[in-house]
């Protein structure tokens, strides 16, 4: 798995490639602790090379997400294959949490919250 | 078609696992989808048993069977160690929204397991504890 970070003032992106599992789950881990620690909590998430996921993976995301939220932020998703939307879906997050098919309805949530 | 699997007891080893699964459910004929589910539903019990049932301690290992017929796939996996059944249940029943707020990174490969599973059951045999569990095909 690789992650690629893309910052600008206001918002974090974050690039996944490969697969997120419970192993590799660790480094997303500390890169979502450290964004949380520098209030950098509007995070756009890139799943257009996010091959798999694990419960582990999805873990992280949902571990953040209370303080991510209660500093005014939000996780959006986009790009993410059907396999990867299908276990968001089993667990009944996908209407918990925004995910959208391309970048610019992403960034279109942002502008508008 | 069955097929017997032995690994590592540590994480590093799963994604070469997953890679050997998508090509033994590629001969199988199972859509994308149900394909998908099944590796998913191995790899999550997996890591149960590498991380929560034998402490990730790399001596020892992990064995997986499994069956495939046309009509049903059966998959065991062990030793898992010992799980607590009360701990067991707890975690899959528990509310999405009650792990958000405790902000638990645990407790979701076991929902996703009982969810895609028809039948879960755990049993203890000669010292080792298994996870047995069936998805009935379409």
């Amino acid at each position: 798995m690789q992650i690629l970070i893309e910052s600008d003032s206001d918002i974090l992106h974050i690039h996944i490639s490969g697969e997120l599992d419970a192993n590799s789950s660790i480094q997303l881990d500390e890169v979502i602790k450290d964004a949380v620690q520098q209030r950098k909590t509007r995070i756009l998430v890139d799943c257009r090379e996010l091959r798999y996921i694990s419960s582990a993976g999805v873990g992280v995301f949902l571990s953040h997400l209370d303080d991510v939220r209660s500093l005014g932020g939000r996780f959006v998703f986009y790009n993410m294959s059907s396999g990867v939307f299908s276990i968001f879906e089993i667990l009944g997050l996908h209407n918990m949490i925004d995910i959208v098919k391309e970048k610019t309805e992403a960034e279109k949530i942002f502008d508008e919250s | 078609m069955k097929v017997n699997l032995t690994t590592v007891c540590s994480t590093r080893a799963q994604e070469e696992i997953r890679a050997f699964l998508n090509r033994y459910f590629n001969d199988t004929g199972l859509s994308e989808s149900d394909k998908n589910q099944l590796i998913l539903v191995i790899d999550e019990s997996i890591a149960n048993a590498i991380i929560h049932g034998n402490n990730s301690d790399e001596s020892k290992t992990i064995s997986m069977d499994i069956d495939f017929s046309e009509k049903r796939i059966v998959i065991e996996i062990g030793d898992i160690g010992l799980f607590d059944d009360v701990l067991r249940k707890e975690k899959v029943e528990k509310d999405i929204k009650d792990i958000i707020k405790e902000k638990q990174k645990g407790g979701l490969g076991l929902k996703l397991v009982y969810s895609i599973m028809d039948i879960v059951t755990f049993y203890t045999k000669d010292g080792k504890s298994y996870c047995y569990m069936v998805k009935m095909l379409k």
